[in-house]
């Protein structure tokens, strides 16, 4: 079996909340990784995704007037982007299937639903490095293989209120 | 976008093939080769990596509760801002965010309720038109989630913060049914005429 060593590829971070930046700078920085490039919002992402090429994108999907979504959907333009085949990898506080679908829809690669975990995210550079899916190209979409088991329902109801209910309005 | 002159290793080699009006492009694996190193590991996960990430997390930890504390005043703060528009003026951007926030990152930092709450708050936000929002119900969300972080709730063990969890999932959720209730009732009129 092989890992991934994340000191050997460079990763562009971008969220508009500092606090979610730390942190994801600092589970990469302990997966070794030396190059972690961050930006604060998507204009900002997309800029440094043209400047420093970087070989993994992680991004916010809410961020302000120019989202996760549609910072994907430029990156995926195979004709003007530098990299339209860069794997993104998706962090979210949406569990939804409609938000599952419209992300891959979008040509995100993979999804980490929040709260994240060493794990988790370890887990989705892993899958992009090492088992990246083919790329479509039709008329309407650019990105990868959307034939991909979307497990929405998963997230479902984990760790909440209603787990914990006792009595009769439970 | 332009293209500016890449360095080739990072746009990868591929090999396509053409179905109809698809094309199927495999990458050549470029990042593999890039990064992939044997592990002795069968199952290919990196422990070492993880182990060491959860550590720097921890190292991290000692900041939470300062984190969470500004992430609350965030909050207050949108929904004062929100609250001292009047109707039809009203912008909730600035405390969707500040609740979408909290509910991504408050069990990280250790208040899994306070998580739920704000994302319960999010889901009020995202699916009422600004003039129909209960500013009452947003209220309550918001002193809740002051609440928790006030009396450091931080697990499902109390059953009074779980019941008022509960209470005010339920209450989103009329509103939101009756809501979308009354818009489909909007939506027969003004097609009926």
């Amino acid at each position: 079996m092989f890992r991934v060593d994340c000191s050997r590829l460079r990763f562009l971070v971008i969220d508009d909340n500092g606090y979610m930046r730390r942190i994801i700078r600092s589970l990469m920085h302990g997966f070794g990784a030396r190059e972690v490039i961050e930006a604060e919002d998507g204009a900002a992402g997309l800029e440094a995704f043209a400047t420093h090429l970087p070989d993994v994108v992680i991004t916010d999907w809410s961020m302000p007037v120019f989202d996760g979504i549609e910072l994907t959907k430029m990156i995926r333009q195979p004709d003007t982007s530098p990299n339209p085949f860069v794997p993104i990898i998706m962090i979210t506080g949406y569990a939804e299937r409609s938000r599952v679908f419209e992300a891959r829809d979008a040509g995100v690669s993979e999804m980490l639903v929040k709260p994240i975990s060493a794990k988790g995210l370890y887990m989705r550079i892993a899958k992009v490095v090492l088992n990246p899916r083919p790329f479509i190209r039709t008329e309407n979409y650019f990105g990868p293989d959307r034939r991909h088991l979307v497990k929405a329902e998963a997230y479902r109801g984990r760790g909440t209120a209603s787990n914990f209910l006792k009595g009769p309005l439970a | 976008m332009t293209r500016p002159n890449a360095p080739e290793s990072n746009v990868p080699n591929t090999i396509e093939q053409d179905f109809g009006g698809t094309r199927l492009i495999h990458l050549s694996g470029t990042l593999r080769a890039k990064a992939a190193v044997r592990n002795s590991d069968a199952s290919g996960v990196d422990d070492l990596s993880i182990a060491a990430a959860e550590s720097a997390m921890k190292d991290l930890s000692g900041d939470f509760q300062n984190w969470m504390g500004d992430e609350v005043n965030r909050l207050v703060a949108a929904f004062d801002e929100y609250r001292s528009n009047g109707p039809g003026k009203r912008d909730i951007s600035n405390l969707f965010r500040a609740a979408h926030d909290i509910r991504g990152q408050a069990s990280a930092f250790g208040y899994p309720l306070a998580a739920e709450i704000a994302g319960s708050l999010a889901k009020l936000l995202d699916k009422i038109e600004p003039d129909y929002l209960p500013v009452q119900l947003i209220t309550h969300h918001v002193d809740a989630v002051r609440a928790v972080y006030r009396s450091q709730i931080r697990d499902y063990a109390n059953p009074i913060a779980v019941q008022i969890i509960h209470n005010l999932n339920k209450a989103i959720d009329r509103v939101v049914e009756a809501r979308a209730k009354a818009l489909a009732e909007e939506q027969k009129i003004a097609l009926g005429r």
